[in-house]
Order: structure tokens, then sequence, then C-alpha cells
């Protein structure tokens, strides 16, 4: 519970709304009960990953944002291979939860800068500096463009955000990417109507990727 | 208040308590849906607002422009644009459209979609957020009509299954109805067994009592059956099966002297001249059984006539009562021939005596104008001696006369005689019939018309002539009364429709109204008896047996009928002073009665000892001499 309460830095306002979720049996941020369904659904090795991935994890009262970047960063593009969605989950375009990404050992562009994402809000960095944004790639004029997605860290809202690719191994500012043409942005501030209501028992959560993705990770006690 | 209401009542809660459970459920998943359906098109539009202005902005001034056209060609009830700090840059909004739901709905339902927000930027850089917002008064508006739909279906539907509710609780509760006649019948006393419904509960209610019933029945049989055996051995001669000198004499005595019967009739005698000689010549054995063959073929020979009394009055001679009959010439004939004919007939020698009888006659002078008219009886047959006729006779026609008269001018009479209870108590007054006859001049008893009447078909009329008057009696005087009515009146059912529509039109007083019927026709015609019973009882009258004697031991048969009293004759009760075996009968009668839920009152006693003797026996009334007419006891 500490974990989940820290992890709501950004939103105090839905700190009550949080409490009513509880009471009301719906999952909130446990990292021993991800832990435990890790290794009732996957097995040991992968409940052994994710006590990795907690170790890793930088505490959140830590104040250089930058290293956890990097200790996020370089964590999930070191461990989680590449692999296309219709290789992995025999779907067109699955987005897929931390625990998910985890256990496959594998995912594609979404499911390193969902991993992330959770990740770094975990870590205790607000959720309002990042941004999971759809990008145009071109590394070279000869070759064509390709859609790719990844996460945005904005240190001044008004600034040059930083980018954590799966492509790359270095953060670097927008600036230096110049193959990445940015395209829309979102992150999930907005989307906690009336606390978990909206989440796991919503239908029209299902409809969208994103929120279905949110609500799944909060039923695997991520978020 | 009964059963069926408040089962009702409970019907209706639970269909009010369920339509107001569904209604709420109801509403509020529409609340909840249209509160969603709004978020999320707010989410999706502010989602495709941001995107397109993501395409085409490059700095806040555009987004503003690009926003205020958006708001004002759109549908938005509102839109606030954030810069990337969340300081609100612009606020477009619209006046919320009024809603016709009243107040108090929306705040029990509330509909409060959060905002769709969206974030804006330029390339990398952040142009920040918009925030856009639903009317919401066109969802309660939405809401508020469907509920009114479905308040209005919801009562068409409560209405039906309130109406299949009651239709089922009527048909189910049906037999409680039985249950409940059957349990009034039982503190009547009246014993009726019903067919078990299939509802457990009734069933084994109405088990029960049907268990009760059958116990009661048996019980009345086996009691009846006790007090048939001690009346015949008191009362029947073995050999013949006739009554005893002392009972034929007391039974013929009250046929002669009772007003409601035949005025005159036949008393014959027949004789066995050779008694002796064949107790000698055949033994008594054979004699006896000769003497039982005899009282076979008389038997047989009158068994057709209405009325008629057989006895054996010595151990040669047997008396028989014929009311109504002047000439027994035709009827000896056969019957002489037949015996002749039966096995060893011919060995009797028979005599025959006759003497006629009117009101007046006395039993014993009877009896010797009979023994003096006795004639032998010749090889050629019965010779009958006729007797003189001993009152003037009026001719058919002269009847007739009298009946149209008394009938059309109404001039039929009531003579009243009291009839007391214990303590010198009242109970219901005795009515005899009489016609006061302006064509004769004369005071006519009803022995003296019925006979008449009957042959003419009038005794219906008479009796609702006689039933008229009653009902005018108790008008006029406030007492309970109680009249006689012929067999026509009970076995005719067109009589008995008459009778119902005359009692119908007098309800008041058909409450204090008593009908007596007579044995015979209580018992010979007892499906008869039933319907009419079924058919006066309800409108409040009593029903009553009267002149009770030779069917006493067949009480039991009266149950379930719902009758009032029984009337025993007088000459049953006659000799109660004198004869301990009498007593022995008429207390286990009275026992029995009063088990059926009837009262039992003696007929014509004469001595207040009598009276007396007969209450300590169990009598709830006396009627006769002993109580004298007059002015009533103070109540």
């Amino acid at each position: 519970m500490i974990e989940g309460c820290l992890s709501r830095v950004g939103r105090g306002a839905r700190v009550g709304a949080l409490g009513l979720a509880v009471l009301a049996g719906v999952a909130a941020t446990n990292l021993d009960r991800l832990q435990q369904l890790a290794l009732s659904r996957h097995g040991t090795e992968v409940a052994n990953q994710i006590g990795e991935w907690r170790a890793m994890l930088p505490p959140p009262q830590a104040p250089n944002e930058l290293e956890k970047l990097e200790r996020v960063n370089n964590f999930f593009n070191r461990r989680i291979r590449w692999v296309d969605d219709a290789a992995l989950w025999q779907q067109d375009d699955y987005w897929a939860t931390l625990l998910e990404t985890m256990a496959k050992g594998a995912g594609d562009c979404e499911d390193f800068a969902i991993a992330k994402y959770v990740s770094l809000l975990l870590a205790g960095v607000q959720e309002s500096k990042l941004r999971l944004t759809y990008v145009r790639r071109q590394p070279h004029p000869d070759t064509p463009p390709e859609a790719h997605m990844i996460l945005a860290y904005y240190a001044d809202p008004g600034g040059e955000p930083l980018i954590l690719d799966n492509l790359d191994a270095d953060i670097k500012p927008a600036s230096r990417r110049p193959d990445l043409t940015p395209v829309y942005s979102f992150n999930a501030t907005h989307l906690w109507f009336r606390g978990s209501q909206a989440t796991a028992s919503d239908p029209t959560a299902r409809i969208s990727r994103w929120r279905d993705v949110l609500a799944r990770l909060r039923a695997e006690f991520t978020l | 208040m009964s059963l069926v209401k408040r089962l009702w009542i409970a019907v209706g809660l639970i269909i009010l308590a369920s339509i107001l459970a569904a209604g709420i459920i109801n509403i509020r998943s529409a609340q909840h849906y249209l509160e969603n359906d709004i978020e999320v098109k707010n989410l999706d539009t502010a989602t495709a607002l941001a995107i397109s202005i993501s395409q085409s902005a490059t700095d806040a001034m555009t987004v503003e422009l690009l926003v205020n056209s958006q708001f004002d060609l759109g549908h938005y009830q509102r839109i606030d644009y954030l810069a990337p700090d969340g300081k609100p840059v612009v606020r477009r909004e619209r006046n919320a459209h009024p809603p016709s739901a009243p107040v108090w709905f929306m705040r029990l339902f509330p509909i409060e979609p959060e905002a769709g927000v969206a974030v804006i930027q330029s390339g990398w850089k952040q142009l920040g957020s918009i925030r856009l917002y639903s009317d919401p008064s066109f969802a309660y508006d939405s809401l508020w009509q469907s509920t009114w739909e479905l308040v209005e279906l919801f009562l068409l539907g409560g209405a039906g299954v309130g109406l299949l509710g009651m239709v089922y609780i009527r048909r189910e509760l049906r037999p409680l109805q039985r249950v409940v006649e059957q349990a009034e019948a039982l503190a009547e006393r009246r014993y009726l067994e019903i067919q078990p419904p299939r509802t457990r509960e009734f069933r084994l209610i109405i088990e029960a009592m049907n268990r009760l019933t059958h116990k009661t029945k048996s019980l009345l049989s086996d009691e009846s059956a006790r007090l048939d055996k001690l009346k015949t051995e008191h009362e029947v001669d073995p050999a013949t099966g006739f009554m005893v000198r002392e009972v034929f004499l007391r039974n013929a005595e009250d046929e002669i002297e009772r007003e409601d019967t035949d005025e005159q009739g036949l008393l014959l005698q027949v004789h066995i001249a050779n008694l002796a000689e064949l107790n000698r010549e055949i033994g008594r054995q054979q004699a006896d059984r000769l003497i039982g063959l005899l009282a076979q073929q008389l038997r047989q020979a009158l068994a057709d006539r209405p009325r008629v009394f057989c006895g054996r009055l010595s151990a040669s001679d047997f008396g028989i009562l014929l009311p109504g009959l002047t000439d027994g010439t035709h009827l000896l004939q056969p019957l002489h021939a037949s015996i002749l004919q039966a096995e060893n007939g011919q060995l009797l020698h028979l005599g025959y005596g006759a003497a006629r009888y009117r009101p007046q006659s006395d039993m014993h002078e009877l009896l010797s104008a009979c023994d003096q008219s006795l004639t032998a009886a010749t090889a050629d047959g019965p010779v009958l001696p006729v007797p003189e006729s001993v009152m003037s006779t009026r001719s058919a026609t002269d009847w007739q006369r009298i009946l149209q008269v008394a009938l059309h001018q109404h001039e039929f009479r009531l003579a009243l005689y009291p009839v007391r209870g214990r303590n010198n108590t009242e109970l219901p007054t005795e009515a005899l019939a009489r016609i006061h006859s302006s064509v004769c001049g004369e005071t006519l008893v009803a022995g003296a018309f019925l006979p008449w009447a009957r042959r003419q078909g009038l005794v219906g009329q008479v009796d609702l002539e006689i039933l008229a008057q009653a009902l005018a009696s108790v008008d006029r005087q406030g007492h309970d009364i109680c009249i006689n009515l012929g067999y026509e009146s009970v076995r005719d059912a067109a009589q008995i429709d008459r009778i119902v529509e005359v009692l119908a039109q007098h309800k008041s007083q058909a409450g204090r109204l008593y009908l007596d019927v007579a044995e015979d026709i209580a018992f010979e015609h007892p499906e008869s008896f039933r319907r009419f019973c079924e058919r006066i009882l309800p409108l409040g009258c009593k029903v009553g047996v009267e002149h009770l004697d030779h069917h006493v031991g067949h009480l039991a048969r009266l149950h379930g009928l719902g009758l009032q009293y029984v009337k025993l004759s007088r000459a049953l009760v006659k000799d109660v002073g004198q004869e301990l075996a009498v007593q022995t009968l008429l207390r286990g009668l009275c026992t029995l009665a009063h088990t059926m839920g009837m009262q039992v009152i003696a007929e014509g006693i004469a001595h207040k000892e009598e009276a007396a003797l007969l209450f300590e026996l169990g009598f709830d009334g006396v009627a006769g001499a002993a109580v004298p007419p007059g002015p009533r006891p103070t109540p």
C-alpha cells in the first residue's frame, strides 16, 4: 500500500476516491500481490523477474529524476526483446500490461512505453510530466516512414521533452532525435473518472485500447 | 378483515415493492448509462479535437481560434482551453437548456458527466489542454421521460399481475369457504362430509372434520338402532310384527282424535274362530306360523294404503284401523281369497267385523261394536257387515264449493295452541288450520277438509293460504308460530318454488316461522325432504318433524338436514308414567336428538305431572291439554 499511496502523488485529489475503491474491493496498487499473481500465473521465474524489477524501481523520495529515467529505461531496453504483436500475441495490435510484457520477456514499442510509464509513476514521477507519444519514425530519408510509440518526459511543461525509446538505448532530448516526428501524445491524467469505477467494471473502458490496458494494469495491482 | 382482503393487501404491497425496486434499478442503470455515455462522448470529442488542433496549430493564438470556431459551430455546452501550466486561457460557455425534469428528480438521479480532457501539442512543444463539457439537461429529459414510460408500463403490468393474483387467491381460497361451512355445520350439529380439497392445510382440516363427522354419524346410527330395538321389543308382537294391543289402542285413539287426519274411517276386526282347535290339531308352533302367514297377507293387501294401523288385539283377533275408508268390502274380498290360497290357509276359519269411527268415537265402544258385528266368512267369501253411517256426509260437490269459497274469500283461520318449554318458557305456538265456512256456516277442522282438499288437488293452495295467515300472524302478534305442511308442499318442486317466493317476500317474518312436516314424508321420501330443507332453511325458517312415532328408530337419518326439532307423537309418550321401558326409550331418544342438535317436544300431553316427568327425561317442550291456552307468561 505504501507504493500505492506514493504512486498517487500527482493525484492527491483522488485519494478519497481511491479509499472508496479499496473499500469496494477493487484492486489498487499492491506490488506484493502483483508478485503473487506472477507466481501463480507464470511460475517462479517470472515472479523472480518481478522481484528484480521491484529492486530496480528507484524509491519515490529519490531526488534525481534523470537517474530514475535512466534506470527504468535501461531495465526494459535490456530485458525485453522487441517482438511484433502478430508473432507474440497473434493479434494485429495488442497493448500488454507490465506483467504480461515481463512474462513474455518481449513486446513491441507500446509495451515498452507502457512498462516504462507505469514504472516511472511507481518511482514517484509526476504523471503530468509523462506523455505516451505516437511518432512518425524515418531514420533515413530513403526509407519509408513507420509508426512508432515512445515515452516523452517533460521536465518543464513548456519545454523540450526527453525521449525514452526502445529502439535507441540512450535517453536523448527531442531535438537530438530528428528521425522522430510527434503526432499525438496522451497520458492517464484525466481518465480516472470516479476513482476506480471507470476502469475494470466499466464496459465502455474496454472500447478504448488505452483505457483497456489501464483497467488491466489496475486489475493486476500495478496501478 | 377477511383473509382475502389481507392477502390482497399483501399482494398489493409485494407488487408495489417489486415495481419500486425494479423501477429504481432501471432508472439507476439508465442514469449510469447516460452519464457514462456522455463522458465517453466528451472524451472522444476532446481527443478528436485535440488531435485535429495538434496537427494544425503552432501557437496558443491559433489554438484559441480553433477552439472558438469549434465552439461556435458545434453543440458543446462549454469548452475550456488551459495553458500547459494549467491556467485557463479561454472559456467559452453556452447557457444550459432548462430541463423539463423536476428538480427533485435531478437531485435524486444526478447525471454529472466528467469533462473530456485532451492535451494539445505542436511538434514536441506542449500547447496545453482542452476541457470539454456537455449539457446533461437533454439526458435528464430523456431519463425523466423514460421514467414516466416505465411507471405507466409498471402500473399496467402491476394491475395485470394484481388481477391474476386476485383470480388465483379466489381460486385457492375457495376450499376455505367449505371448511368454514363444515365447521359452522358442526357447530350447529349438522354433520356434513366434504370432498377434501387439494391444498394441504385445508385438506388436513377437512379430513379431520370428516373423521369427526363420520364417527359422530356412526355413533348416532348405533344409538338409533339401539332405540329401534328397544321400541320394537316393547311395541311389536313377535309372531305377526303387528303392534301389541296397548300400542295399537294408543295409536288408534291418537289417530281418531287428531285434527289434521281424516275425520272418519273404519275399524276392521279379523277373528280366527278356530284357534283353539288349530293349536290342538297342528300344534302351537304350526298355528303361530299360520298366524304369521295371515299377518303377512294382511300387510300385503294393505300395502298401498297411505295410513293404516295394524294391531294384535288378542291371540285370535287382529284390529286394523283404516282412516278415510268407509266401506271395507272391496278391500276384504281379495284379502280373504289370498289367505285361502296360501299354504294351509283354508285351515283358518275367519270372521270379520267392522265399525265406523268419527272424531269423538270412544275406542272401547268401537271395539265392542266390531266384536258384535263379527260374522264368519262363508264358502262364498267374507261377509262384512256394513255398519250404519255415523255421521251425515257432505257430497264431493259440497266440499269442492266449501274449499273454493274458503280459498277465494280467505276463510282460513289459525287456531293457536301454546307450547311450553322448561320453566314454563314459551316455544313456538302451534297453529292448526280451520275453515270458517260461509257456505255451511260451520267451523271445519283440518281433518275434515284436508282429505277432500287432497282429492281435489287443492292442498298446495291450502298450504299457501295457511302460510300467508301464519306470516300475517307473526307480523301482527310478534310470536313464533308453527304450521303443518302437507306432503304435496314438500314433494312438489313447483309448490316449493311458490313457498320460497312467499318466504322471500317476508324475510323479516320468516325467521319466526316453524314448519312441521309429518314423519311419513320425512322418512319415506327422504330425498324430497332433503331438497325441501335445502331450499327452505336458507330463508331463515325452521323445519321440524312432527308426529314422530314409527320412525323413532331411524332418527339418525335426519342428521345433516339442519332440523330444529322433532315432535313426538302422543301415541309414543302416552304411557310414559306407567311404563319404565317407555321412559328408557324416551330418555335415549332425547339424548340422541340433542346430540343431533334438535329439540324434542311431546305432543298431546294431558297432565301437568306427565309434562314434569317428560322434562325430567330430557324433553325440551310439551304441547297439549297440560298447557292451557290463555295469557302467555311474561318473559
